[in-house]
């Protein structure tokens, strides 16, 4: 590879990582005092380069903790028990998801357009290197540890290099596998196919999206599920399926010559055919793109075509909810809460007797949803303003205002989750209808009074002065971790208070689900009435 | 309605840099005020603290007894300002946009479809009303946040280097709206870096560098106080930026090599 290559693709993939903290005022203020900000901006990248590969290792050492407990035997059930292809399964996902977003970065940022005036010829690899730079390479450590303790168990070295090699072909697949969709949706020059092209965009993304959560929601709480789908394979052919097979290549605990010769001649078809694979996107994405750049356009039917006023706090609820249903990125990113907690709620459900289920283990239940929606649909609302916060401070709009709208909004799309739960509940007879309704009460009213806290501190990180917002605007990660502990504070505080009650009165919560569930709604209103009635006066 | 919008030792700081000196400056009503000013000037940061987006560091800035700083609210309320680059909410049509900033601003529905259709008709706009923001021009952005700022008919007009990417004929258009404002008793104050577009437009004009304003008053007072008759060349002296034959020959010479 050309020395002029390889800048160029590290000058890309800095690009693309620069696009998310350009708007962040710490970071623009760090940029500047620092003596060379070329320098700095690298350095930072790399150090977030370190925190992604870390999230990952520990991703995959949390879904491989459950069966090193029990050592080598647990080991052998966690191989068998196909963890091993799940790993790896997540790996390919990850790697075409993240190309995926990484490709339409590249493309709406438009940071492909100063090459094409470049008098260089530019390498078919450049983006695929560029993304291998950073998101490529970082999706490596999802494998690593389960290859790592297989040899400390077993000393079969062979897995290390079996591992490494299947890592590629399904890394390097993932984004060969985005490219050919992306030039595929991006390639006809018609505008009659447009919308069904965006639609179908959309619809990938939102897949891929839910694809990867239903993978981690999976493996982490129902792994004897994979196990299930994933049957015993025999003969010869076993080590040609992917995937499937990876059990039998990479995590063989007895080697022997056959095996071992049988994995190399399947590893080696693999490898080839992923490596023509990568050279054949590559090639097509690099020309798309040199070709045709900012080659997608959002395009959406707006219903009503007349000027028509609404009252403001309306008007600043339709936008939010048109921000957030017409962007994908947006949209997905409401479903996290949902993904994150959902396991945990059915867990609940599902390893209790129906017997000893009532409405107050099903509105404990809930919490953890109220918890992670109040606190990330705040941060995500306020986020997804964007640039667009300009307007809002041009505007007579105050910060309550803001609140109100951004509550609104996200009542609005955890009420639509919400609510089909315990519908379902009620379903399987876990729950009394009248009582159904008075947890969907108690749900919302400690949503709006959660929501409202979070929603304050969030409005006082953003700067007087910034007209931006986004994910470092509140002190990025360790932001994010003490506005979870304050909602996490505010949801519980009041049934935390509840169950002490009882406990005191040496009485059951489950005995009267209806006088727990009453005691924290009056708790929570009591509380919303003085909180709200400072602002409001 | 006469009024007055005074800027009384105004000064900002943005960490250790400070992008405004100490201005005192005074603009009536009826008048179209220019700020001219080389890149980096603080332009922007002076017509943001007039339209109360942004709070200075010390001193005010008053639109009658109205404090920029502390009666922001009020303020956005009788100001229109127009950024110099237009971060509209890409995802809306303009005329979800519109419909939008109408309703934030409550102004009654008649005269908001009334004012639209005008201004949209003026503009040029129509066929792109229902398009995303997202999908159109710098200049059809540019337009769709100048028709936002001016929906609510405000008393003060702050626009900053908005003639920027508009057509000769929507920027003619905009030019003669502006004079129309002023002469109903409204107060355009703007920003620019076309001097024949300041020449021909600005009843006074400030030149601010290097966050201070070096020269104000009338195209005819900057002339009688310079050597130079054109505003280019009395902008470039003021500025300190006169040496363009000497820059240029340098250049040549770079050339060449």
């Amino acid at each position: 590879m050309k020395k002029l290559d390889f800048f160029l693709s590290k000058r890309l993939m800095i690009e693309q990582r620069y696009q998310a903290l350009k708007s962040n005022q710490t970071f623009l203020r760090n940029v500047q005092k620092s003596k060379n900000p070329g320098e700095y901006v690298e350095k930072f990248v790399l150090r977030s380069y370190y925190g992604i590969c870390f999230f990952f290792t520990l991703f995959s050492l949390l879904i491989s903790a459950e069966y090193l407990i029990d050592g080598a035997t647990g080991f052998k059930s966690f191989t068998e028990g196909q963890i091993g292809f799940v790993i790896f399964l997540y790996a390919l996902v990850v790697s075409a998801s993240s190309s995926f977003f990484f490709l339409s970065s590249l493309n709406s940022e438009r940071l492909i357009e100063p090459l094409t005036i470049m008098p260089v010829e530019i390498s078919p690899f450049m983006i695929s290197i560029s993304w291998f730079m950073f998101t490529g390479s970082a999706t490596f450590f999802i494998i690593f540890p389960p290859l790592i303790i297989s040899v400390f168990f077993f000393h079969n070295f062979l897995s290390i290099l079996f591992g490494f090699l299947w890592g590629g072909i399904l890394i390097f697949t993932g984004f060969s596998i985005s490219s050919l969709i992306y030039v595929f949706l991006n390639s006809r020059k018609s505008t009659s196919g447009r919308k069904v092209r965006s639609g179908l965009t959309n619809a990938l993304k939102l897949l891929a999206f839910i694809a990867v959560f239903s993978i981690f929601d999976l493996s982490l709480y129902f792994p004897q599920f994979v196990t299930y789908i994933s049957p015993n394979l025999y003969g010869t052919v076993k080590y040609f399926i992917p995937l499937l097979g990876l059990r039998y290549i990479v995590f063989n605990t007895n080697p022997t010559f056959q095996t071992i010769l049988y994995s190399s001649i399947s590893t080696g078809i693999y490898v080839l055919l992923a490596f023509f694979l990568f050279v054949y996107s590559s090639s097509s994405i690099t020309k798309l793109m040199m070709e045709k750049v900012n080659v997608t356009k959002s395009t959406f039917e707006s219903a009503k075509k007349t000027f028509k006023t609404k009252s403001k706090r309306t008007a600043l609820v339709e936008k939010d909810i048109k921000i957030v249903t017409r962007k994908m990125q947006n949209l997905t990113l409401m479903l996290l809460p949902l993904f994150f907690t959902l396991p945990t709620v059915f867990s609940i459900y599902a390893t209790g007797s129906i017997g000893t289920l009532n409405a107050s283990s099903a509105y404990l239940g809930l919490l953890s949803l109220l918890i992670i929606s109040a606190s990330f649909y705040s941060m995500q609302l306020i986020i997804s303003e964007g640039d667009g916060l300009e307007n809002l401070r041009i505007l007579p709009v105050t910060n309550w205002d803001i609140i109100k709208s951004k509550l609104t909004t996200g009542l609005i799309i955890f009420s639509l989750f919400s609510i089909p739960i315990i519908f379902i509940l009620v379903g399987i007879g876990i729950l009394r209808i009248t009582l159904d309704i008075l947890i969907e009460i108690d749900l919302a009213v400690g949503y709006i009074f959660a929501s409202i806290i979070s929603l304050r501190w969030l409005m006082k990180k953003i700067p007087k002065d910034a007209m931006t917002v986004n994910f470092y605007s509140f002190n990025g990660s360790l932001g994010i971790i003490f506005l979870f502990a304050v909602t996490a504070i505010s949801a519980g505080i009041f049934p935390i208070m509840v169950i002490l009650i009882y406990t005191f009165l040496a009485s059951s919560i489950f005995a009267n689900s209806f006088e727990f569930l009453m005691l924290i709604f009056i708790f929570n209103i009591i509380a919303l009435y003085l909180l709200t009635s400072r602002y409001e006066r | 309605m006469s009024f007055s919008i005074k800027a009384n030792n105004l000064t900002k700081e943005f960490g250790n840099s400070t992008a405004l000196d100490n201005i005192n400056l005074q603009i009536n009503s009826g008048q179209v005020f220019g700020i001219l000013g080389p890149n980096g000037s603080g332009k922007t940061t002076f017509l943001k603290i007039i339209a109360g987006v942004l709070e200075s560091t010390s001193g005010n800035v008053f639109i009658n007894e109205l404090n920029t700083n502390k009666d922001r609210d009020i303020v956005k309320k009788i100001v229109g300002y127009v950024p110099e680059t237009p971060t509209l909410y890409e995802s809306l049509t303009p005329r979800e946009f519109l419909n939008f900033v109408a309703s934030v601003r409550g102004i009654n529905e008649n005269k908001f479809k009334e004012r639209a259709e005008n201004f949209c008709n003026a503009f040029g706009l129509k066929d792109n009303l229902d398009e995303p923001i997202g999908s159109l021009s710098f200049g059809t952005k540019q337009k769709v946040a100048v028709i936002g700022a001016m929906l609510h008919d405000p008393e003060v007009l702050v626009l900053d280097e908005a003639m920027n990417g508009l057509d000769p004929k929507s920027s003619k258009i905009l030019k003669t709206l502006l004079k129309d404002f002023a002469s109903r008793g409204r107060c355009v104050i703007f920003s620019t870096h076309i001097m024949e577009v300041a020449e021909d437009l600005c009843d006074r004009l400030a030149i601010l560098y290097k966050g201070k304003i070096i020269t104000e008053g009338t195209l005819e007072d900057l002339k009688s106080g310079s050597k130079e008759q054109n505003l280019e060349d009395i902008f470039l002296g003021v500025t300190g930026q006169n040496q363009i034959s000497e820059i240029v020959e340098n250049l040549k010479e770079a050339m060449k090599s």
